[in-house]
């Protein structure tokens, strides 16, 4: 059995820098990581890996430096990297970015199973996983909070949805984007840092692709656009009131009385 | 980029999540949005939805909404929700009618859906929008938090149609309309999955649903512990309220996700929001951008949801919370 699982290194730190002009995200001077969320794919893709004797191949997409990324699944088991890398494939959204990841996984020779984080702390938008599964004509499972069984032809998961969950059976190949909680990622030993530096890391762009119209990666395939973007800003807005508390709690209760005479009025 | 032949159409379509019948309150705000949105303009705003059957008591609640159209795709497909399904349905319906605009609900099904039916439609998806406008060229700007809330992010759209944007809820607020909106039912359509995933198991939660009374309560890190929660649950009670939180509380375990308010949880917009011990995370922020009117009770003034609240209030929650249960309980 094959497996994927695709990860992201993302901003460290709290503050990341934007390039205000372009809109685009700068990543100089900034610390970098695994995307949190793929630490628990990783984890999910091993143990799946490990109860099927699958292989395990991990790609990325970034400049040269995301490289640091797929050392660390190869430092936690999995057995080889993927680097999409290129500048003609800079600055993609989720469309451009899953055709990239896309157009890879099948050069790689398709695969039976492929695992991602839910979302990445950086964009946010828990759509590569959905867009994957439609680029590679295979089903999309998302919202993951357990993977009850799974085979070389199918996987029982179920998913977190609007107001409650639902356990699903489905057939392989399929696309899967897990969230936290549910696994504790492994911590790479010395041992598996020691090995990972002597696992293949595969570097790809655009002259490795099947396609390679550079209109079809990066911002040129890229849907959508920022046009401005800018501090969420927090200004104190009224003065703090001190009183006893049975003022205050008069207070909260006759604010609930009129928000309760305002909704029957709006009514 | 884009195969459309009708490139400027101001339209809008909007996805109807439902459940057993009953529209998501998401998409019925969507409905407002989108009516906001087309303003004078001429433009039409279409609903497209799809379920097991269309049952008379479906059908009702969707003509009456303020929409032109309603196409309807019922089937035996629609019955579990599977995102392949409910995504190939819409990419029909947005290929039939053109729209410039399709908006979806940022539920967990909306945010599966849409990425989904943006990629047969070759076009993109603003994910989570906190806030949607027209330009004066008739683009749809999409406003969104990205980076854990640090940043806001205007998105556009510049050639592709339709421009697909995923709403949170709560941003905007649904206004009940009697709408004639004319029905059109139409076959199911067989997603080029195949053979979908089939649900074996559900499991519904408490829905913990926007409160009809328009008041929300929550409750933060503050709390010292979960047996405390009995207080503030009393405390909702007597308020009239639906109990929230912040994200602490989840991740200590002593509340489902499902009540949890924020980026990774659901948003709300209620009329009076009473925060007890709350500091305010950018992300608990984004949760709470339709709130009309907010209480804030602390013993740290200068915390964020602090500065930001209407009403801030210096003092212990659990002294504030006692006296309320008191005073309740002596008014009768």
């Amino acid at each position: 059995m094959k497996i994927a699982v695709c990860i992201k290194q993302v901003p460290a730190g709290a503050k990341s820098v934007m390039d205000p002009e372009k809109g685009l995200l700068a990543r100089i001077e900034t610390d970098t990581r695994l995307n949190p969320y793929d630490a628990f794919a990783i984890e999910a893709a091993l143990q799946i890996a490990e109860k099927t004797g699958g292989t395990l191949t991990a790609f990325t997409m970034g400049p040269p430096s995301a490289g640091q990324a797929l050392r660390e699944a190869l430092a936690m088991g999995v057995q080889a990297g993927v680097l999409l890398t290129d500048r003609a494939f800079a600055g993609a959204d989720v469309a451009a970015t899953s055709h990239t990841l896309g157009c890879a996984i099948k050069k790689a020779g398709g695969f039976d199973l492929i695992v991602c984080g839910q979302q990445t702390t950086d964009g946010d938008t828990a759509q590569v996983p959905f867009a994957l599964g439609a680029c590679l004509g295979v089903c999309a499972l998302g919202w993951v909070t357990e993977i009850s069984e799974v085979s070389e032809k199918e996987i029982f998961l179920t998913q977190e949805l609007s107001g409650g969950s639902q356990t699903v059976r489905a057939a392989l190949p399929a696309c899967i984007a897990v969230g936290k909680g549910f696994l504790t990622p492994r911590l790479p030993s010395l041992a598996g840092r020691l090995a990972a530096k002597k696992k293949p890391l595969t570097m790809w762009g655009l002259a490795d692709m099947a396609d390679q119209n550079p209109e079809h990666y990066g911002l040129h395939a890229s849907p959508t656009r920022v046009r401005r973007i800018y501090a969420a800003k927090a200004e104190q807005k009224a003065s703090p009131i001190r009183e006893p508390s049975s003022a205050v709690a008069q207070r909260l209760r006759s604010a609930a009385k009129q928000a309760r005479e305002e909704g029957r009025h709006d009514e | 980029m884009t195969n459309n032949t009708v490139r400027n159409s101001a339209d809008i379509l909007v996805f109807l999540q439902q459940a057993n019948g009953r529209i998501h309150p998401n998409s019925l705000e969507l409905v407002t949005a989108a009516n906001t949105l087309a303003g004078g303009s001429g433009a039409r705003v279409f609903g497209v939805a799809a379920a097991e059957t269309a049952s008379a008591g479906l059908l009702e609640s969707l003509r009456r909404l303020a929409l032109c159209e309603v196409d309807v795709y019922a089937g035996e497909q629609y019955k579990n929700f599977i995102a392949e399904s409910f995504s190939a349905a819409l990419v029909d319906c947005a290929q039939r009618r053109r729209p410039g605009t399709l908006l979806v609900g940022a539920t967990p099904e909306g945010r599966a859906v849409a990425p989904i039916a943006a990629v047969p439609l070759k076009t993109g998806v603003t994910a989570d929008c906190t806030a949607l406008a027209i330009d004066e060229g008739g683009l749809l700007l999409q406003t969104r938090p990205a980076y854990g809330g640090d940043i806001m992010a205007t998105i556009v759209t510049p050639a592709a149609r339709p421009q697909i944007a995923t709403v949170r809820q709560g941003i905007f607020t649904h206004k009940p309309s009697c709408g004639n909106a004319l029905i059109h039912i139409h076959e199911p359509v067989l997603p080029k999955v195949f053979p979908l995933p089939r649900v074996v198991n559900k499991q519904m939660e408490d829905a913990a649903d926007a409160p009809e009374s328009g008041i929300v309560v929550a409750v933060g890190g503050g709390l010292r512990k979960k047996e405390d929660l009995e207080l503030f649950f009393a405390v909702n009670r007597a308020l009239g309220g639906e109990l929230f939180c912040s994200r602490s509380l989840v991740e200590r375990g002593w509340l489902p996700h499902v009540r949890q308010i924020g980026l990774s949880g659901r948003s709300v917009a209620p009329r009076l929001l009473v925060a007890f011990g709350i500091s305010g995370s950018v992300q608990f922020f984004a949760g709470i951008q339709g709130a009309r009117r907010v209480f804030a009770v602390n013993t740290d003034e200068s915390a964020p949801l602090m500065r930001a609240a209407d009403c801030p209030i210096v003092g212990d929650m659990y002294a504030v919370a006692d006296e309320i249960i008191a005073q309740t309980t002596r008014s009768g």
